[in-house]
């Protein structure tokens, strides 16, 4: 019980864990189609992603509204060095059509292996560390600040769709397949396996760092710039470098998790870094419940796994319409998403009725329900 | 006694969510399309939302008419035929998703879908994995042949190439070129570029690209006001088009003035624009709803019936609906639904079709096609005022022209 | 001059877009990222009232229809503006990151309907006879819709800045917006003022939808494009004030008219928002600020 207690959502996420595990045991048995696994691999990439905006938004109030960007940085690093595997380090059909003749200088360190995790770790730090030293150090924050981020990511998208010579424009980086070969089909079964329990060591590790950066005194001054930026900075704390690193790190799993991403998807685009698929992301931390590892996680997998069943033929208006609703009820209602209501709604409702029962047995009086704000 | 109950109803319920979307997640597998004794399941991918679904519903229509028709016919092989329809929602990714669900979850026996190019590029990979095949009914930049999806639209040479050559003949020496930033124009006007370069007198005095969601052009007309040239290529795609054209009437600039040659107007794309806008431009496509052929009747009576008087055909719609012929057709054939069966049968395959008589080249798996050039007229229609002789035969590579090796727009490979 | 011309009809544009974001955002710190959205259903209103002029009077009514959409426009948007005004913002004064995110739910939902009601086709109003084709001042024209869309918001300007600064609702409205507990204590009912004033903010951008009907067609995502541009423009300009929004809009639209003429459409786009990031570092509080004491502005 005592455990229980201490650890209930690390549990919960052992038991995600361990059921995530089962699937490719599954798999073999025969019991699971092979896209289920291989959706469920995207599902942890996005996993990951979340739980670097929940860092930031949930756990500092940051509310990034441009986080498709360092996916994409990430993506398109592992995506380039995937096209130059298939093209064996020459030139793409894009760049001829762009008018190069010769592997433009951008591609180069994506030829190797460890040039391109260098690369996946180092863009996205470089960016978001420029980007995030000079707003956080002028004191930008709140709405403005997601205002920015978004305008960013809009110039960031303009960007790559111009330079379509170095990036191939909306079309992005397709026809590639994984680190490991293909994944589809019988035969390439191990293949698929083998990436998938890469993915979850990955977000085994990503979860475990964030669980306990947020248990130090790091994560505790987090927090306490969520709920008081300026008290914060009059105990002597340099809110602005608390914000720079932990924005860095949450680019970093964006683009850790757009590299899994790649892989298991076989193509990326621009559209992943548009504002929509950005406030996607903000969404799945939303209805997950902000300010839990475990909410983004659960946010992550819930919705894209709805999506995928619900999203089809008629269904599809209707989900619009589905999201749109959940949202909108998760921001006015329950603040906490999914765990949140798990955690204090339900247990404050019961509360509520047996206080109610109990008052009624002794008068008859009504209880406001409703505080005045 | 009351915290520790809380955080034990927390876990249980936080776990039992767990598991259950882990569940919802595989339950997929039991519903896997069984097709059965008398069905045959296809898929059908297409945006149902976001921005490129105000272009695709009419293919997916076509397609779905097609299919109804058939059914009523007696369907394919004594089967009747059942779809399952996955939204694509314009993004290339979740087109490579669904285009996964189809194929590996509901196992259809094949897929028409996808619109642009860099949804097809994202699940072409894909299609190759499972060796099922796709049926792409968009013209498109060329410079691509798999075995595993079968081009119903247009190759550059069934339709940008002819047109050039059309204005060329018609004393046109001053192209400007507009697209949008996206693959199609950008190859397209490679291709024009390296045809204009090979003729003597005739010349590019521009070349602009315009975002895919542009609606302010002023300053792109000022540019071509500046280049005076006598004749506008447009490749822009979809909305642009409908601000291009009205920006450009605003500055009474009419076809008198400035001819265009449109790749991407079909009658729909008019109904939007407007006739009186555009009357008098060029565009150049292989069939138009006023193609005079008895098969283009029944369609556009069929087509109007199912959907209303004031829909109009188009030739994206037709490449659709003939997709679905098409491959009725080389089940027929081939006498079963396995992928490397129907290929095989598809080789030589012709059918009658509203355009015209097409055959699938097995080579390239792309179709020979009659081309028309084409004028807007004042009542919203397109009437031919040129037309080839017979089909072309595709070339995607474009290797049989000179010009075109010459400059080697092939790709390298 | 041409370049002149161009740089002030895309500046009028954003303008009259960001005008009614200026006013809920810069006056009452909600970010209403369905403000887009309202000017779709802007655009729709006067689609819908133009074809129902012309089946009961034939083309002149299209003409007709067109002008009085602009006022039913205003209104229907107003309407919807209160009312969710009414269901949603009000419950998030003082939320403001939770305002900007429960409006985008509110947007997709918008957009969607948009797609149920209208289908997926783009539609088209017909610009009236009037306001077709162009006047010719030595080399360049100037089109008519743009002098109409730049009269329109000369307009629209000189009625907010008349209703903000020279009407005893406009006083009320700063004084609630300045200091709420204050005003309360004069016996202002804040709760009416907020709604009037979010709803105004809405039916300005059913006529800022009103005038992008001129120059494009209509579908369920034509409200998205400006999204960006507008924020940028109150941002830029200095939340709170309304000739800093002027002079906001007007500095994106020059410039990106500018640039556009140097290079592409896409890179202009890119240097511009680039370029008044990198300002904003220099002065956050954009090119105008309402002097405050406060901690948290």
């Amino acid at each position: 019980m005592k455990l229980l207690k201490k650890n209930g959502y690390n549990l919960c996420f052992t038991v995600i864990v361990i059921a995530l595990a089962l699937m490719p045991l599954l798999l073999l048995n025969g019991f699971v189609k092979s896209t289920t696994v291989l959706f469920l691999g995207k599902c942890m990439a996005f996993a990951i992603v979340a739980i670097g905006l929940d860092l930031i938004w949930g756990y500092t109030g940051i509310l990034s509204l441009g986080h498709g960007l360092y996916f994409c940085l990430g993506a398109y690093g592992m995506g380039m060095y995937l096209k130059m595997v298939e093209t064996h380090g020459k030139i793409t059909d894009f760049m001829q059509v762009g008018g190069l003749t010769e592997l433009p200088l951008i591609w180069k360190p994506f030829l190797s292996l460890p040039g391109t995790f260098l690369m996946i770790f180092l863009a996205p730090l470089v960016v978001s560390g420029l980007i995030g030293y000079f707003i956080f150090k002028n004191r930008v924050k709140g709405v403005y600040f997601s205002i920015i981020s978004q305008a960013l990511t809009w110039a960031a998208y303009s960007i790559f769709i111009a330079l379509s010579p170095y990036t191939n424009g909306n079309v992005g980086i397709s026809q590639i397949q994984s680190v490991l070969g293909s994944l589809r089909g019988p035969k390439n079964e191990g293949n698929l396996v083998t990436l998938f329990y890469v993915a979850l060591v990955v977000l085994i590790l990503i979860y475990a760092l964030s669980y306990f950066l947020v248990h130090t005194k790091f994560g505790k001054i987090l927090i306490a710039i969520r709920d008081g930026e300026n008290r914060t900075y009059f105990s002597g704390y340099c809110v602005s470098n608390y914000k720079n690193v932990i924005y860095m790190l949450s680019a970093i799993f964006a683009a850790v998790a757009g590299a899994l991403f790649v892989n298991f998807n076989g193509s990326i685009t621009p559209t992943q870094m548009s504002i929509t698929y950005s406030i996607t992301m903000v969404i799945w931390v939303a209805i997950g419940g902000r300010g839990t590892l475990i909410g983004a996680v659960i946010g992550a997998f819930l919705i894209n796994l709805c999506e995928y069943n619900l999203s089809s033929g008629s269904m599809a208006e209707s989900w619009q319409y589905i999201i749109g609703l959940l949202f909108v009820i998760t921001i006015l209602f329950f603040k906490g998403g999914i765990v949140g209501i798990v955690k204090d709604q339900i247990p404050a409702l019961l509360q509520k009725r047996r206080s109610r029962a109990e008052k009624e047995g002794r008068d008859h009086q009504p209880i406001p329900v409703k505080a005045e704000e | 006694m009351k915290k520790r109950m809380r955080d034990l109803l927390t876990a249980v319920t936080c776990t039992t969510l767990a598991l259950s979307m882990i569940g919802c997640g595989s339950s997929g597998t039991d519903k896997s399309a069984d097709s059965g004794e008398d069905t045959v399941t296809v898929g059908l991918l297409h945006s149902l939302t976001g921005s490129m679904a105000i272009s695709e519903g009419s293919i997916r229509d076509a397609e779905v008419l097609a299919i109804d028709e058939i059914n009523a016919d007696g369907g394919v092989l004594g089967k009747q035929i059942e779809y399952i329809e996955e939204d694509g929602a314009s993004e290339p990714s979740t087109f490579a998703t669904k285009a996964e669900k189809l194929l590996g979850e509901d196992e259809v026996a094949t897929v028409f879908g996808c619109w642009t190019s860099s949804s097809r590029k994202a699940v072409k990979q894909i299609f190759e994995d499972y060796n099922s095949l796709l049926w792409y009914p968009v013209q498109y930049e060329g410079m691509e042949s798999s075995k595993n999806i079968v081009y119903m639209g247009a190759a550059p040479n069934q339709q940008i190439v002819p047109a050039i050559e059309y204005l060329l003949d018609q004393g046109y020496t001053r192209f400007f070129l507009l697209g949008s930033d996206y693959v199609f124009p950008r190859t397209a006007n490679m291709i024009i570029n390296a045809q204009i370069d090979a003729v003597d007198g005739a010349e590019v005095v521009g070349e602009e690209y315009a975002a895919m969601d542009q609606t302010e052009f002023s300053s792109i007309i000022s540019k071509i006001e500046a280049a005076q040239p006598d004749v506008i290529i447009n490749t822009l795609n979809g909305t642009g088009n409908v601000s291009f054209f009205k920006q450009l009437a605003d500055r009474n600039i009419t076809s008198d003035d400035m001819m265009t040659m449109s790749f991407s107007i079909a009658e729909e794309e008019v109904q939007t624009i407007g006739a009186d806008i555009l009357k008098g431009n060029l565009v150049s496509w292989n069939y138009y709803e006023t193609t005079d052929t008895e098969k283009n009747q029944e369609f556009v009576k069929a087509y109007k019936e199912k959907y209303g008087e004031d829909r109009v055909t188009s030739d994206l719609a037709e490449a659709a609906y003939d997709a679905v012929y098409m491959w009725k057709a080389a089940c027929e054939k081939a006498g079963s639904f396995d992928t490397d069966a129907v290929r095989e049968a598809l080789d030589g395959l012709s059918i009658d079709a509203p355009e015209g008589t097409i055959t699938v080249n097995g080579e390239n798996q792309h179709i020979s096609k009659p081309v028309r050039i084409g004028e807007v007229k004042e009542d919203g229609l397109i009437y031919e005022v040129s037309a080839t002789d017979g089909p072309v035969e595709p070339d995607p590579y474009l290797t049989t022209y000179d010009w075109a090796v010459k400059a080697g727009v092939q790709p390298l490979e | 001059m041409n370049l002149l011309f161009n740089g002030l009809s895309l500046s009028s544009i954003i303008l009259l877009a960001s005008l009614g974001l200026a006013i809920t955002f810069g006056l009452m710190r909600v970010i209403n990222m369905a403000h887009g959205e309202f000017m779709m259903i802007g655009a729709y209103t006067s689609y819908v009232i133009q074809n129902l002029l012309q089946t009961w009077l034939g083309n002149s009514g299209a003409d007709v229809g067109y002008f009085l959409s602009i006022i039913i426009a205003f209104a229907v948007t107003f309407l919807i503006g209160s009312l969710l005004e009414t269901l949603v913002v009000s419950r998030l004064y003082g939320r403001e990151i939770d305002s900007l995110l429960a409006t985008w739910g509110i947007s997709l939902i918008l957009q969607q309907a948009a797609r149920t009601i209208f289908g997926t086709q783009g539609v088209l109003v017909t610009t009236p006879k009037v306001l077709s084709g162009s006047i010719r001042i030595g080399k360049t024209s100037l089109s008519m819709t743009r002098l109409f869309i730049i009269a329109l918001v000369a307009c629209c300007l000189l009625l907010v800045w008349f209703l903000m600064y020279r009407t005893n609702f406009g006083r009320q409205m700063r004084a609630v917006m300045q200091n709420r507990s204050m005003a309360q204590c004069m016996g202002i009912n804040s709760r009416k003022i907020d709604n009037l004033t979010f709803s105004i903010g809405s039916g300005l951008a059913g006529i800022a939808g009103c005038s992008i009907a001129l120059l494009g067609s209509i579908d369920s995502t034509v409200g998205q494009n400006y999204i960006v541009n507008t924020f940028m423009a109150v941002v830029l300009g200095g939340v709170g004030k309304l000739l800093g929004t002027v002079l906001g809009s007007s500095i994106i639209g020059f410039s990106s008219i500018g640039f556009e003429t140097m290079t592409s459409s896409s890179i202009a786009k890119a240097i511009v928002l680039l370029i008044i990031i990198i300002f904003l570092q220099k002065k956050p509080q954009g090119l105008f600020t309402v002097r405050s004491r406060a901690l948290d502005e």
